[in-house]
């Protein structure tokens, strides 16, 4: 699957069998938040964003408003993926049980922190929300961080 | 402690003490007398003297040293057991304290019994407060548009505030509602609310052409004395009256409000307290030409009057220690917000006179609001226009509070606003109000409110974390001016919330003292600005590094 | 401030162009044309060629608040009265526009206020008819006399004012730097909620440049051009003449109080800009519709090739 970003002019490509898992575990975790990690890599000319996989955090807690996520056990897992594949961070994803996928301006506030972290190397997160019910997944939506703000793909 | 020795040798220092009589010391009370005289004095005066144990320091508020001439109880400043009300100064050294209270003395002698100097001041009438079965009665009145005239009697409505405890006793403290005089009702002047309460008691009135005082300054302490100062229609009516209700209400207490007329024609009321079957009248028959007529009269008998505590809460005396000014405490306004700020702006305001504020707030009191705010715990969880409400109206008498509906500026405004015909409404009943303050801190009321362009002034306020500084806005430019503050000029840090475990709502850290010192110079702030007419420039008042000292940034 | 005031205030200024409300303006545009020429073919041998004004013909317009007015001269002899001018226009204007425009008469001009349009979007426009003071001079003097509406009680013994467009418009013309600072007083003005006359301002403006010796950056120049207001506004004798009429004292509109309040503000705007660069966004806020977010395309990493990323811990999302 293919989306555009027209704010900055980027695309994102993700296999929808990797939605597809994403999607399960949000809906086993109902109803309650959950979320992790997304990993990929930039094509050379920046321009394209190939998601490759999702990482589940071995800490964290979820409410039906809220998802907190650790990353205590991680570091080396980041480091691996990169010594091995040369894939890397590349942000977020969590579910809005019940909710739309709109972004939260706490979700606003994560990516500013995350954009503004030290140990990490974009400077364009990207950010995926599933909108979910008991049953299914309703909506979806990647935004990409930039600059405080948050865009939307099409 | 002072021994009669230091006393003496004291005394000796003063030459207007021509002799010093017995002095002793009895359970730890010094008494003595003293004669004095002195250039101007045509002769002598005595006078007697007590030292409590305090001395020279004061006890209960009041000095411990007392002068006494019962000769001289019509003089201003002297009390019905003959103690003069001297003024005194503060000292704590005993040799120098005697010197001083002693020549206070001596320049009362002067200018009250030599020179017959009058006080400006209105003073009232010294009532000793009667205690009827161990308790205390209190009447607390304010207030009429009518002007009665002598003679004049009739019903006085009350009803109970609280009883409580006074000098240790128990006290029944009464609101004074109204007065019921040739069939028309005379309302006191206190807000709706204390005006619609159901009044559950009632008492008698009667209107004097002058004070019921010896002296000009103490109050009549006995029935007779009375007598030719009432009507003989009013005792005839007493009479009736009583009989009307012995049977059911033998016992209770009838409060007999006498008015007259004080400084600047106000009106003043002395309660004295009468039981119905023992009210101090007697029939006595008509004799005219030595020849009884067959008629009766009432006529009162001797007996000790029981006079009640009774206090002036007219809105003049109520508000007279300090009120803002009176461009905001006469404004209609509107607190949009009932939270911290929104509490204390409304509690501000009614101390400070306000007397019209209509309130509106969505929200639910929860107990931890209660630091923080102007809430109470004991009132448990509650619409917080509801509290807000019987706080003011707990606090002030005069205040009208109307609740807005909740669903006012949450539904109706934000929904129908663009709507041009449901707009037009909105305003015309916004533009009722003189001041808007919006402590909501809601952004999207905010734009409205700025959009609708008032004919009144709104006035917001918010403030940052950790309450560093306040914002305060003045329409017409609000909408700018908080969210560039917020956005792009004050540091507000959003990452240290205090975020309760089990609910999802962060708000920001600040304590009660945090928060009212800005709200309350905030205050201030505007006070001065519509006291003295200036101009209404946004502000910000920021605490400094070290949370000293407040500085106030007009924009 | 991330970026310097110089920097901040060419972003406020663009934000702020017409450029980003070209299609409004076209149809403002065509309005305009329409009603020029309708005028002139019902005025045929009593009308001189409608001109231009507002502060879009004077290029000083911003997107947030912008006027196209259209002057009409009229000849000395086409009407008897100025108020017979000034009738006639308007209703001549409103039985054309009656269905599509709330028509009223104004102060000097008739507003025409057209019903919203397809995309929502209400199209201003004021006529201002004027009659050349002497016959047959127009051409030469651009000389008019509007007609005062005295409902509106300004000008309350007077029913006219003698003015010259032109004369106002060329003041402003090639005048850019001036123009500069017009605009961002009018961003001033307008987010503020100031009540001061774009007019004045204008002259004000112009006025310091003239006296002033107003250089260096665009922040400078513009804190010198608040300066030069500062100082002088409130001073006894100051004079502002309006270039359309020499004996019109334009600082007159303003008593005693406003001038030093304005001086006031002036004062306290430069000082709290310098006390706080952050505080200039207070004053002069970029038009967030149109800001210039100078986006670079593609994805972006900190350092010169992909390494691995650790995001930081106890991240919190929430609905």
């Amino acid at each position: 699957m293919k989306f555009f970003n027209q704010h900055k002019q980027v695309s994102l490509i993700i296999e929808e069998t990797l939605l597809k898992k994403i999607s399960q575990i949000g809906i086993e975790k109902y109803p309650y938040e959950t979320g992790g990690f997304l990993v990929g890599y930039y094509s050379d000319d920046s321009m394209t964003l190939y998601i490759t996989d999702y990482l589940l955090p071995h800490k964290q807690k979820g409410m039906a408003y809220l998802f907190e996520r650790s990353i205590d056990g991680m570091k080396q897992v980041f480091k691996n993926l990169f010594d091995r594949q040369k894939h890397f961070y590349i942000g977020e994803w969590h579910t809005h049980p019940n909710g739309s996928c709109m972004y939260s301006s706490t979700d606003l506030n994560a990516m500013i922190e995350i954009a503004n972290c030290e140990t990490v190397n974009i400077t364009n997160p990207v950010l995926l929300i599933l909108s979910i019910t008991e049953k299914q997944v309703k909506d979806f939506t990647f935004s990409i961080y930039n600059n405080k703000g948050l865009h939307p793909y099409e | 402690m002072i021994n009669i020795e230091l006393l003496k040798e004291t005394l000796k220092c003063l030459s207007f003490i021509k002799n010093i009589n017995e002095i002793n010391c009895e359970d730890s009370i010094i008494r003595g007398s003293i004669v004095i005289l002195f250039d101007g004095l045509e002769s002598s005066l005595n006078f007697r003297f007590e030292i409590y144990p305090p001395y020279p320091l004061k006890y209960h508020g009041s000095e411990s040293i007392k002068f006494y001439n019962e000769d001289l109880i019509s003089i201003n400043h002297v009390m019905q057991d003959g103690s003069i009300c001297i003024h005194n100064s503060h000292n704590t050294d005993l040799k120098q304290k005697i010197l001083m209270d002693f020549d206070s003395l001596k320049q009362w002698i002067q200018k009250y019994y030599i020179d017959k100097e009058n006080d400006l001041n209105y003073e009232h009438i010294v009532v000793e407060e009667g205690l009827v079965d161990e308790n205390y009665y209190s009447y607390i009145f304010t207030d009429i548009s009518h002007t009665f005239s002598e003679g004049d009697f009739g019903k006085v409505d009350i009803f109970p505030l609280n009883n409580a405890f006074y000098k240790d006793k128990v006290i029944q403290n009464f609101l004074v509602q109204k007065f019921v005089f040739n069939k028309s009702k005379i309302p006191c002047k206190w807000n709706s609310h204390y005006s619609n309460i159901q009044a559950s008691e009632f008492g008698l009135f009667y209107f004097l052409d002058k004070h019921p005082a010896k002296m000009n300054k103490f109050i009549l302490n006995n029935w007779v004395e009375f007598q030719g100062l009432v009507s003989n229609v009013f005792l005839n009516y007493l009479h009736q009256f009583e009989k009307k209700f012995l049977t059911n209400s033998k016992g209770n207490i009838l409060p007999l409000f006498f008015g007259y007329r004080t400084v600047n024609n106000e009106i003043h009321w002395q309660v004295a307290l009468i039981k119905i079957g023992a009210f101090p009248i007697k029939g006595e028959a008509e004799i005219l030409l030595g020849i009884k007529t067959g008629k009766w009269n009432t006529k009162l008998i001797s007996s000790d009057i029981q006079w009640a505590l009774v206090r002036d809460s007219s809105y003049k005396y109520f508000f007279g220690r300090g009120t803002i000014d009176k461009s905001i405490t006469e404004s209609k306004i509107l607190i949009i917000g009932l939270g911290a700020i929104g509490s204390m702006v409304a509690k501000t305001l009614t101390r400070g006179g306000c007397k019209y504020i209509d309130i509106v707030d969505y929200d639910i009191k929860e107990p931890e609001n209660v630091c923080r705010s102007e809430y109470l715990f004991q009132s448990g969880l509650c619409d917080k226009v509801r509290e807000i409400e019987s706080l003011l109206i707990a606090i002030s008498p005069f205040i009208e509070v109307t609740i807005i509906k909740k669903e006012y500026f949450e539904l109706i405004a934000k929904m129908l606003y663009k709507d041009m015909e449901s707009r037009s409404h909105l305003i015309a009943n916004l533009n009722e109000y003189d001041i808007v303050f919006d402590c909501t801190t809601d952004n999207d009321l905010m734009h409205i409110l700025e959009i609708f362009e008032l004919t009144g002034q709104i006035i917001n306020m918010s403030i940052t974390n950790h309450a560093q500084e306040l914002v305060c806005a003045f329409s017409p430019n609000i909408y700018n001016f908080v969210n560039t503050q917020f956005s792009e000029i004050l540091n507000n840090d959003l990452e240290d919330l205090y975020e309760p475990t089990g609910c999802w709502n962060p708000t920001f850290k600040a304590s009660y003292n945090d928060i009212n010192t800005l709200v309350q110079f905030a205050i201030k702030h505007i006070n001065n600005i519509y006291k003295n007419s200036k101009e209404k420039n946004n502000f910000v008042i920021g605490t400094n590094a070290d949370e000293l000292t407040l500085e106030i940034k007009e924009y | 401030m991330d970026i310097s005031k110089h920097d901040y205030l060419e972003k406020v200024l663009e934000s702020h162009k017409m450029k980003h409300v070209s299609d409004f303006v076209s149809k403002h545009k065509t309005k305009r044309d329409e009603i020029k020429s309708e005028l002139q073919s019902n005025y045929t041998g009593k009308i001189y060629v409608p001109i231009n004004s507002g502060s879009y013909a004077k290029h000083t317009a911003i997107n947030i608040k912008f006027d196209l007015d259209i002057i009409v001269p009229f000849k000395r002899d086409a009407f008897e009265t100025l108020e017979e001018m000034f009738d006639s226009v308007y209703d001549f204007l409103y039985e054309k526009y009656k269905d599509k425009a709330t028509v009223r008469k104004q102060k000097v001009s008739i507003g025409l206020e057209f019903y919203p349009d397809e995309d929502g979007e209400v199209i201003n426009l004021d006529i201002v008819p004027g009659r050349e003071l002497n016959q047959d001079k127009y051409l030469e003097d651009k000389k008019l006399n509007l007609y005062v509406n005295t409902l509106y009680g300004v000008l309350k013994e007077k029913t006219y004012i003698q003015t010259n467009i032109q004369a106002q418009i060329d003041h402003i013309t090639a005048k850019e730097n001036e123009r500069k600072k017009i605009r961002l007083l009018k961003a001033w003005k307008h987010h503020n909620r100031e009540t001061y006359k774009s007019f004045l301002l204008e002259l004000l403006v112009i006025k310091a440049f003239d006296q002033a010796n107003i250089d260096g950056n665009l922040w400078e120049k513009l804190k010198k051009t608040m300066e030069y207001i500062q100082n002088n506004v409130n001073q006894e004798g100051f004079t502002l003449k309006d270039p359309g009429n020499s004996g019109n004292n334009v600082i007159d509109t303003l008593n005693t109080n406003e001038r030093q309040k304005l001086s006031d503000t002036m004062k306290r705007i430069i000082e709290n800009i310098e006390a706080n660069d952050d505080n200039i966004k207070i004053y002069f806020p970029i038009n967030e519709k149109f800001e210039e977010t100078d986006t670079q395309r593609g994805y972006g990493i900190k350092t010169a090739s992909a390494s691995v990323s650790i995001p930081p811990n106890n991240t919190r999302f929430g609905l």
